[in-house]
């Protein structure tokens, strides 16, 4: 993670504040592969995912007055992508997987291709895990997407969530244990890839 | 151990926040335990992947439509300040007009009171005047607001014409007031 602050990510927030859309414009290229991927990793679709990154760069535009420079530019847009993403997760009224429940083993995972070579395999499962990842509700995903993704600590997610860090663990935990299973479930033959060994 | 306890404990391993003590109290665990090991593993291969999982980039022309949507909300938001200020001056502009005709129809009102015809005639040409003004207000309001939708220029021109109308309603009033002025004199 960039140290903070950063005069140079300041300067170009000052200037578009003044109505600079050139220093804005910085700031879009600056977080735009930050931010497009918060948004494909919690959606899970590509337009959908550009459509929100778009307009989380709409409001943080419009809410550049109310960004506290002592914190982090690029955690505060995060925080409105995610914001964004959730509340469009909420809109499709999708029922997702109760995280208290047993995870059924159909979730579409198919295990009728050839096995892969223990190369691919991680890459596969990469793809499989993005499906998975839409199987749980807004909240783990984005917990887990800016746990992973983007290398958060639990107090840093629990201030960009507006919740607490011990909740913010449980779904880490509860996440995992979930997406485990589905694993589990959808494993073609042959084994995981990791031991105890590398502990 | 309970197992809430040992996954717990699992947990920690994967943030690399097992104490050296733990770690080895959860290896032999482990190793103990074949259930609960196929667990760890499958927590561990998630783990993985996930720390493998790729960084999606942004598309091409990502930042082009980003600030193409941006130019677009910066003229509208002129344009809405711009419609602001223009009703806001129409308001006080009329404000201020109507000071010396809402002060000669109170004294007509007041003098009035003496004879009840013409005090009827006053409030029925008042309130039908205020009628039609009320009317007209809520036509040209309609009509801007339609045309800001397609172009905000021209939804200006047209709040500049609620000046106009409200003037020319108080030079009438103006005109009908001193009619009476002189007809109660």
């Amino acid at each position: 993670m960039l140290p903070w602050p950063d005069p140079t990510i300041i300067a170009w927030v000052n200037n578009a504040m003044q109505g600079d859309q050139e220093a804005f414009a910085e700031l879009v290229y600056t977080f735009q592969d930050s931010v497009y991927n918060l948004c494909y990793r919690i959606l899970g679709e590509r337009t959908e995912a550009e459509d929100a990154a778009q307009e989380a760069f709409l409001r943080a535009y419009s809410n550049l007055q109310r960004y506290d420079q002592a914190r982090s530019f690029k955690t505060w847009l995060l925080t409105i992508a995610s914001n964004h993403c959730i509340d469009r997760l909420r809109k499709r009224r999708l029922t997702y997987l109760s995280l208290d429940e047993p995870v059924s083993a159909t979730l579409g995972l198919s295990s009728d291709e050839p096995e892969p070579e223990q190369a691919a395999l991680l890459n596969e499962r990469s793809a499989q895990v993005q499906a998975l990842l839409d199987q749980l509700a807004p909240e783990y995903r984005s917990a887990v997407v800016l746990r992973y993704w983007y290398d958060y600590s639990y107090a840093e997610i629990a201030d960009m969530m507006k919740t607490t860090e011990s909740a913010i663990k449980s779904r880490l935990f509860r996440a995992r244990q979930m997406l485990a299973e589905l694993l589990n479930n959808a494993q073609p033959s042959g084994g995981p890839v990791n031991s105890l060994e590398e502990m | 151990m309970s197992d809430k306890k040992l996954r717990q404990l699992m947990q920690e391993a994967l943030d690399g926040e097992l104490s050296p003590e733990n770690e080895h109290f959860l290896k032999s665990r482990l190793a103990q335990d074949q259930q609960e090991a196929s667990h760890y593993i499958g927590l561990k291969e998630v783990d993985t992947i996930l720390r493998n999982a790729p960084f999606e980039r942004a598309p091409r022309r990502l930042a082009l439509k980003i600030m193409a949507r941006v130019a677009e909300a910066v003229k509208a938001q002129r344009n809405s300040e711009s419609a602001e200020l223009a009703l806001s001056l129409s308001v006080a502009v009329v404000s201020l007009a109507m000071m010396p005709v809402l002060v000669a129809a109170s004294w007509l009102v007041l003098n009035g009171k003496a004879d009840p015809e013409v005090l009827i005639r006053v409030i029925e040409q008042m309130i039908a005047l205020l009628a039609v003004i009320l009317k007209a207000l809520e036509t040209l309001l309609a009509e801007a607001e339609m045309i800001a939708a397609t172009d905000p220029e021209t939804a200006q021109i047209v709040m500049a014409l609620i000046p106009l109308t409200l003037m020319s309603f108080v030079n009438y009033m103006e005109e009908n007031l001193a009619v009476y002025a002189s007809d109660m004199a």
